[in-house]
């Protein structure tokens, strides 16, 4: 009898531990993802900062207010800026879970850089070729100081071997040797600046020079009137694709 | 063709111009001129459509029918 009871005791505890052990399983697998950090956590932030959040495991279906863009990466979740300056309420929704986070946004600069003006403007189409080889220098003027790269090159996207660089609050390209301008030709000047609180802007500047053009030269629908059609001399257009 | 039509341009520089056109970047004009098929040759002389021919040319007929389109 004494065999039975203990015998009986070590099967009912060993089924009690497969009871047990297969409840956890099923219950870690509907725990929802679990708040842990944020970064920062309160107080004050950029206008143009981030938030990070990190969590104890991939949260589903993450979602901010205001319609802030979230992008998550395992266990981290960041919410990108811009934030608007003042009081920020900003809560954080996800598969069975949901956080406030509080911060005050400071006022800082949100705007990208502007091209405010320089030697040439966009869609200018009598840019005097000659004047520009004998400076040897194109400017672009931002609305604020910038960082960043600038280039030029042909229609075609062709680089050309004028020296870019950004300094200040201009954009500058310099001639280098043997690339002059042509005259009735294509160009554009191409570049990507950041300001100081990193609001970064691409721009493109195109640009047609004055006169007849060298043949055989790239002709758009933009340069075709005045390039083809009114042009002294006869023209062959070739039709084709990407030279 | 694209090197032959090169050294046209620079043989005859004194008659008539070359220009090339990325149909791809620009719909507008090859429309209008209802080019469907590449490559295509478009004459232009004082502003009006000349002559229109398409497919690789030899180079001493694409300079025939080109000069005599322009005469």
């Amino acid at each position: 009898m004494k065999l039975f009871f203990r015998t009986l005791i070590l099967i009912t505890a060993a089924l009690f531990t497969v009871y047990m052990v297969g409840c956890g399983s099923d219950e870690d697998a509907d725990t929802a993802a679990l708040f842990m950090n944020a970064t920062p956590a309160d107080g004050e932030i950029e206008a143009n900062g981030s938030i990070t959040v990190t969590f104890d495991k991939t949260p589903a279906n993450v979602k901010a207010s205001a319609g802030k863009k979230v992008t998550v990466s395992g266990q981290i979740v960041t919410i990108e800026g811009p934030f608007t300056p003042g009081e920020l309420e900003l809560t954080l929704t996800w598969e069975n879970g949901e956080q406030t986070l509080k911060y005050t946004v400071l006022d800082g600069d949100i705007d990208r850089p502007k091209v405010i003006g320089g030697t040439i403007r966009n869609g200018d189409d009598a840019v005097e070729s000659k004047q520009i080889n004998a400076d040897g220098r194109i400017e672009i003027e931002f609305d604020e100081d910038v960082t960043g790269q600038v280039a030029l090159q042909t229609a075609a996207g062709e680089p050309l071997r004028w020296f870019g660089k950004v300094e200040g609050n201009k954009a500058i390209l310099e001639f280098i040797d043997s690339e002059e301008l042509d005259t009735g030709t294509n160009y554009v000047i191409k570049g990507r600046v950041t300001d100081a609180d990193g609001n970064a802007a691409s721009f493109t500047i195109n640009f047609l020079t004055a006169g007849p053009p060298r043949s055989p030269f790239i002709v758009t629908d933009t340069s075709f009137n005045r390039l083809v059609l009114r042009s002294e001399l006869p023209v062959v257009v070739e039709f084709g694709a990407v030279w | 063709m694209e090197p032959v039509v090169s050294k046209i341009a620079k043989e005859y520089r004194d008659k008539f111009s070359v220009a090339k056109m990325d149909i791809d970047k620009n719909p507008k004009t090859h429309h209008q001129y209802g080019v469907d098929a590449i490559p295509a040759y478009l004459v232009f002389k004082e502003g009006r459509l000349a002559l229109h021919f398409r497919g690789v040319t030899a180079e001493a007929d694409f300079v025939k029918k080109v000069l005599g389109a322009i005469r």
